[in-house]
């Protein structure tokens, strides 16, 4: 089964600071498709106003 | 924990006995305060109506599904908080998407609830949930 067009699977990871006695980092509270920004390729849609900063794009 | 297999085995471990058919059903995310009502067992992508409502469109449709199969209620304990809700019991999802087209003049909102949202909860039979029980703190 391909992915659906024109949407992103965004994963929310929330971070343990500092990581617990494991050496675990940050949990998945989330994950989801949703739709594909219309300006930046690969983003979910408004992305801009979903983070504070562009850290990496392809 | 090493490799996925083991991943796999802890999972499959965590949920034995507790795996059945999938059944339509409302979800409170308290880690997140967010009701999720999914009422098919199918990919979906979030297209969000609005700070509160979100919709849950099914990635592959056949022609005889629906296009929506769910939706999301985001700080749907804060909002039930700001609105006197009674929060011992469990939360009629009419009475709150009633509450929440009573919160906002936009016609988008009510196309969605009256045409998407409501429908599923009547038609699906969706139980109230609850949203008792402490809120996460966070790490």
């Amino acid at each position: 089964m391909s992915p659906p067009p024109a949407r992103v699977f965004v994963v929310l990871v929330i971070e343990l600071e500092p990581p617990d006695e494991h050496g675990i980092a940050g949990t998945i509270e989330h994950w989801n498709w949703v739709e594909e920004d219309s300006e930046l390729r690969q983003a979910p849609i408004n992305w801009n106003e979903r983070y504070n900063q562009l850290i990496w794009s392809r | 924990m090493n490799t996925p297999e083991e991943l796999g085995a802890l999972v499959r471990a965590t949920f034995v006995g507790e795996t059945g058919e999938f059944r339509p059903c409302a979800v409170f995310d308290r880690a997140l305060d967010c009701i999720r009502v999914i009422t098919a067992d199918t990919s979906v992508t979030e297209i969000r109506v609005n700070d509160l409502l979100t919709v849950l469109e099914d990635n592959y449709p056949n022609s005889n599904s629906r296009k929506y199969v769910g939706f999301t209620i985001k700080g749907a304990r804060h909002f039930c908080q700001q609105r006197s809700f009674n929060l011992t019991i469990p939360i009629k999802l009419t009475e709150l998407l009633d509450a929440i087209l009573a919160s906002t003049p936009d016609p988008f909102v009510r196309v969605v609830i009256d045409g998407i949202a409501r429908p599923l909860v009547e038609e699906k039979k969706i139980e109230p949930v609850s949203l008792s029980g402490p809120v996460p703190r966070a790490a």
